[in-house]
């Protein structure tokens, strides 16, 4: 088990170089809509050259695990820059980014009227505590939690590979 | 809070010369993943500047030992002045990488690692007096078997790289 929070580790993703931020920025969007995440932008602070972003996208697994994906991004000494590539002029960016990946596994998520199911009284609160520590820990650690942060590390993986960064392929 | 003990400390290996970092990176993770430890990548840091890229990885995959006990390795793998180069091998013209690169590892047993015996002051003597007089052998066994690993680790890096200065 990770955290007994079920909280995910950050990952940092740090990268200095000429890129595409508008590419960058539709390609992680896509990424998590592709795989089915509820995509919300929570913060967008733009002082030029800096650039911050805070983004949380969540995934419902089951009626009662939700997976929440939290991204932050941080960019810094944006300057536009022309650059010919693939035999064409095309406006990109030579930047400093910051990126870091990081997530949590909910139980007992609010349902739509905003409630969650097992804090009626302070019974079912107990009983949950003894579902989650010694019935379904297993289930917990390893089917959601483990898989979640492998499945963060693959989103990693492929923006490192948007970025061209040399140190790809980790995830076989 | 989980019991760390340090088994390795700050062991450094150099090196300068002709390497792949992809193929790098995939052996380190390959590696890691044969021997049964999960990822962790705490962090990856590139920046290209004229004079080559710098690139800072930052790792420490972990497994489970026991349900107590768990076997931390750290690596910091740092890259400086990494070129793409050519060069002819066997007739063909192969691309790989230049540059130094410098890693340094750690390694650590971590113990009650879920935090189940510091939930009470009793629970905490409990553990000390049980990891002092009962599960010491457990514990030199799990020690053996951390420095182990990472002497493999490290030994697996140095042939790795050596392939790329003695094969030119």
């Amino acid at each position: 088990m990770l955290d007994k929070n079920k909280n995910i580790p950050p990952t940092v993703l740090k990268y200095k170089g000429i890129f595409d931020i508008g590419a960058l920025y539709k390609f992680m969007s896509h990424w998590l809509i592709n795989e089915g995440f509820e995509f919300y932008e929570t913060k967008y602070k733009h002082k030029p050259p800096k650039i911050e972003i805070n983004w949380e996208a969540n995934k419902r697994i089951t009626s009662y695990v939700k997976y929440i994906m939290e991204i932050h991004f941080y960019f810094y000494g944006v300057n536009d820059v022309e650059v010919i590539k693939d035999g064409a002029k095309r406006k990109m960016q030579d930047a400093r980014v910051v990126i870091t990946f990081s997530g949590k596994v909910e139980t007992d998520y609010p349902d739509i009227y905003g409630d969650k199911n097992w804090e009626k009284n302070k019974f079912f609160v107990k009983a949950k505590k003894f579902f989650e520590n010694y019935i379904i820990r297993q289930d917990l650690d390893v089917k959601h939690i483990d898989s979640f942060y492998y499945y963060i590390l693959r989103f990693y993986e492929d923006v490192k590979s948007f970025l061209g960064m040399e140190t790809v392929g980790g995830l076989s | 809070m989980a019991e760390k003990l340090p088994i390795i400390q700050n062991v450094t290996m150099s090196y300068s010369g002709l390497f792949d970092v992809k193929e790098l990176y995939s052996a380190i993770n390959e590696w890691f993943k044969d021997k049964g430890y999960d990822r962790r990548e705490i962090k990856n840091e590139e920046h290209v500047s004229p004079s080559g890229k710098f690139i800072d990885i930052e790792i420490m995959p972990y497994k489970k030992l026991s349900d107590y006990a768990k076997s931390v390795i750290r690596i910091q793998i740092t890259m400086h002045d990494v070129k793409e180069v050519e060069i002819e091998r066997d007739k063909h013209k192969v691309k790989l990488n230049q540059g130094s690169i410098e890693i340094i590892f750690d390694s650590y047993l971590e113990t009650d690692y879920e935090g189940r015996w510091e939930q009470t002051p009793f629970y905490f003597f409990m553990r000390t007096v049980y990891d002092k007089f009962f599960y010491k052998n457990y514990t030199e066994h799990f020690e053996e078997m951390v420095a182990s690993d990472t002497r493999e680790m490290e030994a697996m890096i140095k042939s790795f790289l050596n392939m790329y200065r003695f094969r030119k």
